[in-house]
């Protein structure tokens, strides 16, 4: 008995769509994850993920598509921490705490009223391959489409901010705007995830390819062209993974992340 | 004075490690263990979603038809996620057959999938609401997607011998050549559940107390083909722990009733039924509504040894 | 007190580089900038000094909108500082940044040189503004991670210095220049003085090291508490007055007084 051929397994269109969706958010988490890195924004990125679940949970209870619904309110959360951010006092760390631990109790409470058993709960929390519908993928591409086109126009800009707050001021880089833009696109692309990756897992592909790719890296340039290889690399073989297995999709994508990681570091200690 | 040192770029070195670990994944692979064959070509492929369908359309199918079964037995339906290799398995099958009104609506993501035929084997079936059945006015509200209609309705041997009906008839549909064979096995496999429909109420006509409390709501039509009485069951509704007020009001209905026993079902977990059995000294049995293992490995066994069960604790 | 303003003149060399007007910082009811007016002539070198607390960097940042005015006015060059950015450089009291992220001293001052230019610069600049502070091309390929103390300071002017600003503003530059060395950085300072004829103003706390170079000292506590010469400015009692130390530049050995000095008007 052999294998299952490449090819035959995207042959089935819910995997193509799988895989599509894959391509498009390896770009969009890789680049992200380069500023998560660089602003130390990574308990931001998971708190965006886990508050998805309020979301979730009003509109499986209502009826509505999923995805809509927790973009929207991903995105006033992340816009409603960045305001509390420049007019409290209160550290960012509390703010997300608060905010995204409250949603996702929410959505906890909301789904404990639904009725009958829940299984569609199980592949938001862990990702799951079959999940992905037409209409999903038609978001991710146009959301994903344009925070795409806004990180290439911004790219500088966000890293110059990145590196050097005051210096990108004095230039005239308008700070709040492309503060605020970036963690609106954080959570956005956060939410995208979740169908594949799954609530509790999304973050840590903000983390991984640019941590891998930092291990082996010495330039920006192959920084950022890593990040995005290492990025597809662990979703495209976590997606074939998990259909050639029955695995969840968010787990498997982890551990091939997690994989290349611990890879990376024994290289960089053999390559002395 | 300079050494001329060989020296690998951490880059390659990772490439390099990640290609030999890849070829060790890929020459290591195991067989594919859920048929990823397609279907032999005189043979066609059918689907059931749980394990007494499927037993019944293998009795019906005999050698005309390859029956493959979608939810293993040990899982629960009402929670069952279909995976990336059921749509693999189901690629070139004509049908699958299904229970229908809530309990295996997951079969809609499937026939999306793969184009697979979905056949409800509820035809000229009596189906029950739900909220009869329980006699209470909070009786299973109904989801989204749930009619209302209880679905557990194969659990009596009347039902089982429609079903059977309802699949011979879609079988000699599509497979008109087999269609003598089929009778014969149909005709055959009623006088099977007739007998065993006879066993099962000789089992039961030593019982005295009637009533049964169970952990789910599966027992209605059951009861209500062999006399019996379903006096409470643990879950309110389906897959939702029990309030305190709720249970109070069971405890009621047990100590009414005289009831001894707490009927669980392996597919089912609940932790808080420990203390709620040791509270009201009660013991635990097992009830089972869908077979497909030792004991229970046919749907008539299955059937049997839920009656004998009964008896046994009752 | 109030400053005296530069003479109005024709020529554009008589326009202030910086002028302050009646500017007042606060922070809530917390008043850092209570009404200071200044006026620094172009190609000065100004030291802001004063206690710590005083908002001498405070009042910096107000000239480069890093905090926002109460009220007041502030041109630079006589214009708003919208329209003159280029011709602004800025070298920030610490550098925080993760030094073994990846990028090259080379990718770093490119980086500024895109956003900072509003012309188009060419990249050989980046080159030439190494060798203005005093490091080898080479400096270019190495990982941020891998300079010495003395060499990413030099690096950070360069950045400064990526769009040939008119005017740079050096916060507390003392910790860098500890690293550098004192005559490396003077070094630098002179160059700019003399080849481009920068107007340079520094924040610092530490006298001795600027009161031989610069030209115009500024003091600052809340107020502006005095503007001219060094010698001017740093009497005793005006030493006494910010600090309450004894300290007197012209007791440190191997200072002489031999700059120019613009006698204030």
């Amino acid at each position: 008995m052999t294998p299952m051929p490449l090819l035959e397994m995207i042959s089935y269109p819910f995997m193509q769509r799988a895989l599509i969706s894959g391509v498009l958010l390896g770009v969009l988490l890789a680049y992200l994850g380069i500023f998560v890195t660089l602003r130390k924004m990574a308990f931001f990125g998971d708190g965006i993920a886990h508050s998805s679940l309020a979301g979730i949970a009003v509109a499986v209870l209502a009826g509505w598509a999923p995805l809509p619904v927790a973009l929207a309110l991903a995105l006033s959360i992340a816009l409603l921490i960045f305001w509390l951010e420049r007019s409290t006092r209160l550290p960012t760390d509390t703010l997300i705490g608060i905010f995204f631990t409250a949603s996702m109790a929410l959505g906890v409470l909301l789904m404990s009223f639904s009725s009958g058993y829940q299984p569609e709960l199980v592949s938001f929390l862990f990702g799951s391959i079959l999940a992905i519908q037409n209409t999903d993928l038609i978001i991710t591409a146009l959301v994903g489409g344009a925070i795409v086109a806004w990180l290439g126009l911004s790219f500088r800009s966000l890293t110059y901010m990145s590196l050097a707050e005051d210096n990108a001021a004095v230039a005239g880089v308008n700070i709040r705007l492309h503060t605020a833009a970036l963690y609106a696109a954080l959570a956005l692309a956060t939410v995208l995830g979740v169908k594949i990756l799954g609530v509790v897992l999304v973050s840590a592909l903000l983390i991984l390819p640019a941590a891998t790719s930092r291990l082996l890296t010495r330039s920006f340039r192959s920084y950022t062209i890593g990040s995005l290889i290492l990025a597809e690399v662990m979703i495209i073989g976590g997606l074939l993974f998990s259909f050639r297995y029955d695995l969840p999709s968010g787990a498997t994508i982890v551990l091939i992340g997690t994989t290349l990681f611990f890879l990376a570091a024994i290289a960089r200690r053999l390559a002395r | 004075m300079t050494k001329k040192r060989f020296r690998l770029s951490p880059i390659a070195v990772f490439t390099l490690l990640a290609a030999i670990i890849l070829a060790a994944i890929i020459l290591l692979q195991k067989p594919s263990d859920r048929g990823s064959q397609a279907p032999a070509p005189n043979k066609p492929r059918i689907a059931a979603t749980i394990f007494p369908l499927y037993d019944i359309a293998r009795n019906i199918a005999g050698d005309n038809a390859e029956v493959v079964l979608v939810v293993p037995p040990g899982a629960s339906p009402h929670t069952f996620e279909p995976l990336p290799s059921n749509i693999r398995e189901l690629r070139g099958a004509v049908a699958i057959y299904a229970v229908g009104h809530g309990l295996d609506d997951w079969t809609e993501k499937l026939t999306a999938a793969t184009g697979v035929e979905r056949v409800l084997v509820d035809d000229s079936v009596n189906l029950s609401d739900l909220r009869e059945n329980s006699e209470d006015e909070d009786g299973q509200a109904a989801g989204p997607g749930h009619d209302g209609l209880d679905p557990h309705y194969w659990l009596t041997m009347a039902n089982g011998a429609r079903i059977a009906h309802t699949i011979a008839e879609d079988l000699k549909r599509r497979l008109p050549n087999a269609a003598a064979a089929i009778d014969q096995r149909q005709m055959r496999y009623f006088e099977e559940l007739a007998a065993a429909d006879r066993e099962m109420r000789r089992l039961l006509s030593g019982t005295t107390n009637r009533n049964i409390v169970t952990l789910h709501d599966a027992w209605y039509y059951f009861a209500r083909a062999y006399d019996l009485r379903v006096a409470g069951t643990f879950e309110p509704t389906a897959g939702r722990e029990p309030t305190p007020q709720y249970l109070k009001e069971l405890t009621d209905g047990i100590r009414s009733t005289g009831v001894k026993v707490l009927y669980s079902e392996p597919q089912l977990a609940s932790q808080s039924i420990a203390s709620f059995l040791a509270d009201n000294g009660l013991t635990l049995a097992i009830l089972d509504p869908s077979g497909g293992v030792p004991g229970r490995d046919s749907y008539i066994n299955m059937m049997i040894y839920n009656a004998r069960t009964i008896s046994q604790n009752q | 007190m109030r400053a005296p303003s530069a003479k109005t003149n024709n020529t554009s060399r008589g326009i202030p580089a910086i002028s302050i007007r009646d500017c007042v910082v606060a922070y809530g009811d917390n008043i850092v900038i209570d009404g200071i007016s200044l006026d620094i002539n172009q190609g000065s070198i100004a030291a802001v000094i004063g206690p710590n607390g005083s908002g001498k960097t405070t009042l910096i940042k107000a000239i480069i909108d890093l905090v926002p005015m109460k009220s007041g006015d502030i041109r630079i060059l006589g214009k708003h500082l919208h329209s003159v950015r280029q011709m602004i450089g800025y070298v920030p009291q610490r550098f925080d940044f993760d030094r073994y992220f990846p990028m090259t001293v080379g990718e770093f001052l490119d980086l500024a040189r895109r956003i900072h230019c509003q012309k188009h610069f060419p990249a050989s600049r980046v080159e030439h503004k190494l060798r203005e502070v005093g490091l080898p091309k080479e400096t270019l390929y190495k990982h941020l991670g891998e300079l010495s103390g003395g060499q990413l300071q030099r690096v950070l002017i360069a950045q400064a210095l990526i769009n040939d600003p008119s005017i740079l503003f050096l916060d507390e530059p003392s910790a860098g220049i500890d690293i550098m060395g004192e005559a490396a950085f003077f070094e630098i300072l002179k160059h700019l003085k003399t080849e481009h004829d920068t107007t340079i103003i520094m924040v610092s706390h530490d006298i001795t090291m600027i009161s031989h170079i610069v030209d115009t000292v500024v003091c600052v506590n809340h107020k502006l508490l005095c503007f001219g010469s060094p010698a001017e400015a740093l009497t005793k009692n005006k030493i006494e007055e910010l600090f309450g130390a004894h300290q007197h530049p012209y007791n440190h050995p191997g200072h002489g007084a031999d700059h120019d000095r613009k006698p204030a008007k």
